[in-house]
């Protein structure tokens, strides 16, 4: 019965083999696609149908998360990949471990990609070398997002990266802004007895640069951070947050605000739960960093104050840089950190005014379009820096909704 | 027994043995198909063998805790403490941090199995618990920061290299498994533990010795972990207790106990790799990958959990 089911087994791989056999490739190849793509990107891919665009494969990292900041991420970067007239190549890390991001990179660089999108924070100090390392072994254009600013980037990924051609830049957040912000709206509301939710202690970039936000806060305004909730096992979970407020309130009657530094799009049903069933709207005010789902209520409600959020665009950026280089302009020489800015919401009505673009597409088809130099020839590096600077609220009220 | 009791039991049997090559015949052949056999390429082939590798260790030493019907549940944190450690140590010199990690990993090995042979705690209990006093006690050690590596450590992240020490390590344990006394007692430990102790097993040798073969695979693992992402941090090895699990049910070792076969620790993780795999590259939507993985895995559950009263020889 083993030796049987041995050939069988090898049976069906030869035959796989046979009839399929055929290197690299992907699959579904979608309508904009007249081939599998290319492994040679400095010779750029195909002529990408009508647009007259040369047609590259990108690929991204999809956890498949469906939250405020997940999702609108997934829907940028997939229009401007239409839109730029590239195939979009996803892949789904099998955990949210390095290794497995290192893993889920090799399953793109087998599919010919000539870019990709790497999320810093996934790889983090330790494994970004490692990713840096496979993108140019594989001669595949590459760059962060979500990171930190180049110099930030450890010695080890720095070396790499700065001499590289293959590097697209890193696209950073300023976190400590984004806390100190969040400090400072809530002591505009006159609240300086602060309860803190956030992120696992730790030394890594994001999250010692939110503490480092808050500190300059409490220093300036005099406020204070009366009690701190770091466990992930409690900050991952709506009823963790609920149960975390309330004895927060239960403690320390005199708080009279909330920063949520992390995880908020987890904790923060709860978190709102349990402050209007303790009564305490008016008087207990809530600041936090990443988009939360249905932010209109918590604002509504008037407990929700800030939220910076929306660093979306990251992988928008990265796919304009690639689409410029594989059309033959490209817009620098190699790979320099860019400060993509969060999108600070400073109050209730702000957040609710918010809430009725959120589901926008940042950069629509007309925008990408001329931020190609083939297309635009005054579409140079100072004008593709002066758009990721002025990525904010007002730019995107602006560009679309100024009449 | 009647003749017509004993066909019905001959099929279930069947099926109950041969489910995990079915599985993995029909996961090649489908995504086989599916990715227009890019699967096959070379460049996929060696992406499932590396990406196989940590838990085709961890389930090849975990056969004989298996089949004494226990598990590991410290073996993440084993990995992550033997991976910081070693680390640590690579920047002084590879040679070292290879031996650091393999004997971290068999100091935590042996802790376990010493505690497992000589308490009358459930395994489940005091593995889970090692598990979280290590895991509480990487933070404060890393002082919250990954342990990074020297860059000249990525280019031991080999596949020829790996699928070496697959086959030794898979070599040494089959014949201990299946050839020696070790194996034979420790799956009669998993029958029933009276028995054996009865018939003159020394169970606390054979269940000490079988925590020092996961915590050798924890050391293994490490070390090839750091070689591949260039560093460590607390989070390394998380969820690979649980992997193993999945990867041994899928080969086959859904309840452990005598019945666990060596190829069980073959099969599964290489289903799971080539699910993982065949799925990005089909382009089967995100959100529906882990349904998949999830719907598999509960029909194995259920298949197996039918089929076992029919397993009886």
């Amino acid at each position: 019965m083993k030796k049987l089911l041995a050939l069988l087994l090898a049976l069906i791989m030869v035959l796989s083999l046979a009839a399929c056999g055929q290197e690299g490739g992907g699959t579904q190849e979608p309508d904009n696609t007249e081939d599998p793509g290319t492994s040679e990107p400095d010779e750029g891919g195909d002529e990408g149908g009508d647009t007259g665009l040369v047609n590259f494969r990108m690929g991204y990292f999809d956890t498949g998360s469906q939250d405020g900041t997940s999702t609108p991420l997934r829907n940028n970067l997939v229009a401007a990949i239409e839109s730029l007239g590239a195939t979009g190549v996803p892949v789904q890390p099998a955990e949210s471990t390095s290794d497995a991001y290192l893993d889920a990179l090799d399953t793109l660089l087998s599919q010919d990609v000539d870019a990709v999108a790497l999320p810093w924070v996934s790889f983090m100090y330790a494994g970004s070398p490692a990713a840096v390392k496979k993108c140019e072994d594989a001669g595949v254009y590459y760059g962060f997002y979500w990171g930190p600013a180049m110099e930030d980037l450890g010695e080890d990924t720095l070396s790499i990266c700065q001499d590289s051609e293959l590097f697209l830049g890193c696209f950073y957040q300023n976190e400590t802004d984004a806390a100190y912000s969040a400090m400072e709206t809530l002591h505009n509301y006159g609240c300086d007895q602060i309860g803190y939710i956030g992120l696992a202690a730790s030394n890594e970039m994001q999250e010692n640069s939110r503490d480092y936000g808050c500190q300059l806060a409490i220093e300036d305004f005099g406020m204070e951070i009366l009690v701190e909730q770091r466990d992930t096992n409690v900050t991952l979970t709506a009823e963790g947050g609920a149960t975390t407020v309330e004895n927060f309130l239960t403690a320390y009657p005199e708080m009279d605000g909330l920063i949520i530094a992390g995880n908020t799009q987890f904790v923060m049903p709860g978190v709102h739960q349990a402050i209007t069933a303790a009564g305490r709207e008016d008087d207990f005010k809530v600041a936090a960093i990443d988009f939360p789902d249905d932010m209109a209520t918590y604002a509504e409600s008037g407990v929700l104050v800030y939220d910076s959020g929306g660093h979306v665009t990251g992988p928008v950026y990265l796919t304009i840089l690639a689409a410029n280089i594989m059309n033959g302009t490209p817009l620098a020489e190699g790979g320099q950190s860019y400060n993509q800015q969060y999108i600070k919401l400073t109050s209730s009505e702000e957040i609710m005014g918010w809430m009725e673009i959120e589901d926008e597409i940042v950069y629509n088809t007309d925008e990408l379009l001329q931020c190609l130099q083939v297309n635009n020839p005054d579409f140079d590096l100072d004008a593709f820096v002066e758009m990721v600077e002025s990525y904010s609220y007002s730019d995107i009220m602006e560009r679309h909704h100024s009449e | 027994m009647s003749e017509q009791k004993r066909e019905k039991m001959s099929w279930q049997r069947t099926v109950l043995k041969v489910y995990p090559f079915v599985i993995l015949a029909a996961v090649l052949l489908v995504f086989g198909i599916l990715t227009g056999g890019s699967l096959f390429s070379s460049r996929n082939l060696e992406n499932i063998l590396d990406q196989s590798f940590q838990y085709l260790i961890g389930c090849m030493a975990a056969l004989f805790i298996f089949a004494q019907g226990e598990q590991d549940f410290a073996m993440a944190s084993n990995v992550a403490l033997s991976a910081i450690a070693a680390a640590a140590v690579s920047q002084i010199s590879v040679p070292l941090a290879l031996v650091v990690a393999l004997a971290v990993g068999l100091a935590i090995g042996c802790i376990c199995g010493g505690m497992y042979a000589k308490l009358p705690i459930p395994v489940f209990f005091l593995t889970m618990c090692i598990g979280n006093v290590i895991s509480g006690f990487l933070g404060p050690l890393t002082n919250y920061s990954s342990v990074r590596t020297p860059v000249s450590m990525l280019d031991l992240d080999n596949a020829i290299l790996k699928l070496a020490v697959a086959v030794v390590f898979g070599v040494i344990i089959y014949i201990l498994y299946n050839r020696t006394r070790y194996g034979k007692n420790s799956r009669a430990i998993g029958a029933s533990s009276t028995v054996a102790k009865l018939s003159g097993i020394n169970l606390s040798k054979y269940k000490f010795a079988a925590f020092v073969f996961t915590g050798l695979a924890a050391g293994i693992v490490a070390f090839f972990s750091i070689c591949k992402s260039g560093g460590a941090s607390k989070a390394t090895g998380t969820m690979f207790h649980f992997n193993v699990m999945v990867a041994m049910a899928l080969g086959g070792a859904t309840t452990g106990g005598p019945k666990v076969k060596f190829i069980c620790a073959i099969i599964g993780p290489l289903i799971i790799s080539v699910l993982t795999l065949g799925m990005n590259l089909a382009s089967v939507p995100v959100g529906m990958q882990n349904l998949l993985k999830g719907a598999l895995f509960l029909c194995v559950m259920v298949l197996s959990d039918r089929l076992s009263k029919f397993d009886i020889d």
